[in-house]
């Protein structure tokens, strides 16, 4: 018997040694990290939706995870009408920059018509959290409770290898989407004067000092709006394909969002970048080691940041 | 800042004290007069009271918004599912209901620590953070929950090892209730609730005058948790079933929502908003089954918008100070 076992490895087979077990745990490593990439880019855009209206306007508001319902579920019901099970990647692109606008469209009319009068934070907390209620509710007289799939963009654009992983191009092709996102607006922040007139409104500039000089606070805080459901709604909408959209997501994303700012800080794209890699790779690995803890484990990074840095590991102290 | 917090905040006087016997009266008939059904539905009213009341707490004196108190609720339930359901140990009130306590107080301390390092939308935040912990751990770990089926077949409670009916569990869920009540109301009345109107005012001066900040706001936390705890013992009861869904954030929300509904002016307000809500929702899912989210969540804010946080109770009271004036 014991014979058998030992004649089952080929002759020639290279010693298990250190450097072979190195490169294993390295692609193990690796692995990790290809299969956090969605998560990582859900993460950025979901955190950035929240933090943008928070750091330029210095308002809470809780419709984004409402908005990325939204965005999901229509690019799943737009994907399957328009394409189906054809698939080519510049209409994707247009559907997913059309639900982008949708996203837009929804936040600002939610602010004209509504946010816009809530008086503090507590206010727009409570409130919020009840104009969640009414998307879950509106979504599920639409598409009902049970989960709408739309996989056809994730299947057709086919898997590619890199260094032993086999990865789907999709999980690119969606970190690549939202970094490019995230590039632009950080060149309109930083590098434009319409940027320029959202920093110095921002918890970093001054706003009285701004409305001074001339800055319309109202178109401000509308195109922050704005760019905040668009950013949700392009966040749904991306990970869609990958996840379905289900009743009851917005509470995932919004508690994602959230745990992201805590750790991250107020107002730092490059902060929320890395904080999406920290707790998306966090994620996955403990979804494959021990899947119980995986919701667990953001939020006790999230906790633990909070005891050691209750600002957020590259956050500023901000009252607002 | 501080004359305006000082008119939000109620005192207790003799009138308080009145239309509590009053209520306690209403409560006690009434069940001869109504049936079954209705019944449960009242018994549910008066087990959100507890909860309610430490959102309440939470949101008059310190500004805060509580959304957790999903976690607190869950973990009262799912000890009575496990103690009288699953592994059918004891259906006894009196050792449950000390160990829910116990369990909640504890638990709320240790998160107190947590999620009061910061204050407003991240304990908000933290909040809903921790019930949809709770919420993955119990939906995952199957073998041991039952994951989204639950644990139905709890045994029906006993009091000093005297089986209760429907009716004498009612009125146990109401003493206990109005109890809570009474006791809320010392609490409202004391110079810890003094303090936390303080720190609630400014927190830096609360602080220079020697006021424990970082303590008071754990042990507000801490009181809002063991009500919910104890409220979760009673409604796991109820139901005889328990399933993750008690920890869903917009389960806690819910509560948020009461207490808005029915105003953080008045003493009166939880009572009233526990009700209100227990009303309005069965009411809009006997009539409009599909609508009942839409009209819940657009009617909390119209509420926040056009009254904020003074509610039902709040719009009333405008309404007698008016008729008093004329």
């Amino acid at each position: 018997m014991a014979q058998t076992i030992i004649n089952v490895v080929p002759e020639g087979t290279p010693p298990v040694g250190h450097i072979f077990e190195s490169q294993q745990m390295l692609s193990t490593f690796l692995s990790y990290i290809f299969n956090a990439l969605p998560m990582v880019s859900y993460i950025i855009m979901l955190s950035f939706s929240l933090n943008f209206i928070l750091y330029i306007s210095g308002r809470v508001s809780l419709t984004f995870a409402g908005i990325y319902l939204v965005g999901a579920y229509v690019t799943v019901s737009v994907g399957t009408y328009f394409l189906g099970q054809n698939f080519s990647l510049l209409s994707f692109i247009a559907i997913l920059l059309a639900v982008g606008l949708l996203g837009a469209a929804i936040s600002i009319v939610v602010y004209a018509t509504f946010e816009r009068f809530l008086k503090t934070d507590v206010h727009r907390m409570i409130a919020t959290s009840s104009l969640l209620m009414v998307f879950s509710g509106i979504i599920k007289i639409q598409w009902g409770t049970t989960p709408v799939t739309y996989s056809a963009p994730f299947l057709k654009m086919g898997i590619s290898e890199v260094l032993g992983n086999i990865v789907p191009n999709y999980y690119f092709f969606m970190f690549g989407f939202s970094l490019i996102l995230m590039l632009a607006l950080a060149y309109f922040l930083f590098r434009t004067a319409w940027g320029l007139r959202f920093r110095a409104t921002s918890l970093d500039g001054d706003r009285t000092m701004a409305q001074v000089c001339g800055v319309n606070q109202n178109i401000v805080t509308a195109i922050t709006f704005a760019i905040s459901g668009m950013l949700a709604a392009i966040a749904g909408g991306l990970y869609a394909p990958i996840a379905g959209a289900s009743y009851g997501i917005e509470g995932n994303a919004l508690l994602l969002a959230a745990l992201t700012i805590i750790v991250g800080g107020v107002g730092s794209i490059g902060g929320a970048v890395l904080t999406a890699f920290i707790i998306g790779i966090a994620r996955v690995i403990t979804a494959v080691e021990m899947p119980l803890f995986e919701l667990a484990i953001p939020f006790i990074i999230a906790s633990a940041v909070l005891v050691v840095r209750p600002y957020g590991i590259w956050g500023k102290e901000f009252k607002h | 800042m501080n004359t305006a917090l000082s008119m939000t905040v109620p005192s207790v006087g003799r009138r308080t004290w009145i239309t509590t016997l009053i209520f306690t009266a209403i409560v006690v008939v009434l069940p001869f007069f109504i049936s079954g059904y209705q019944r449960t539905l009242l018994q549910k009213g008066l087990l959100w009271i507890p909860s309610v009341f430490g959102v309440y707490i939470l949101y008059s004196l310190l500004r805060q918004v509580h959304f957790g108190q999903s976690i607190f609720i869950g973990l009262g339930s799912y000890i009575t599912a496990f103690m009288a359901g699953k592994y059918s140990v004891t259906n006894e009130l009196m050792i449950l209901l000390p160990l829910a306590l116990v369990v909640s107080i504890v638990v709320a301390y240790v998160l107190g620590i947590f999620i009061m390092k910061r204050t407003g939308f991240y304990f908000a935040v933290m909040g809903i953070a921790v019930t949809m912990v709770f919420w993955s751990l119990v939906y995952k770990a199957r073998t041991i929950t039952g994951g989204s089926d639950g644990i139905s077949h709890i045994k029906n409670p006993s009091l000093f090892t005297v089986p209760l009916s429907d009716m004498g569990l009612y009125y146990f869920c109401l003493i206990v209730s109005v109890g809570i009540i009474v006791l809320m109301l010392r609490v409202l009345n004391s110079s810890f609730s003094l303090q936390l109107r303080a720190i609630a005012g400014d927190l830096e001066k609360a602080e220079s005058i020697g006021i424990p900040v970082k303590r008071m706001q754990r042990l507000a936390f801490t009181i809002a948790g063991a009500n919910a705890g104890i409220t979760g013992v009673l409604l796991a009861f109820s139901y005889n079933y328990v399933s993750p869904s008690v920890f869903e954030w917009g389960y806690g929300a819910n509560f948020v929502q009461s207490a808005i509904i029915g105003g953080v002016t008045s003493f009166a307000g939880p009572v009233v908003g526990a009700f209100g809500f227990i009303n309005l929702e069965f009411f809009i899912s006997t009539w409009f089954a599909n609508l009942w989210e839409i009209i819940i969540g657009l009617t909390i804010a119209i509420i926040v918008v056009t009254v904020g946080e003074k509610g039902v109770t709040g719009i009333v009271q405008t309404l007698f100070s008016k008729i008093r004036c004329k």
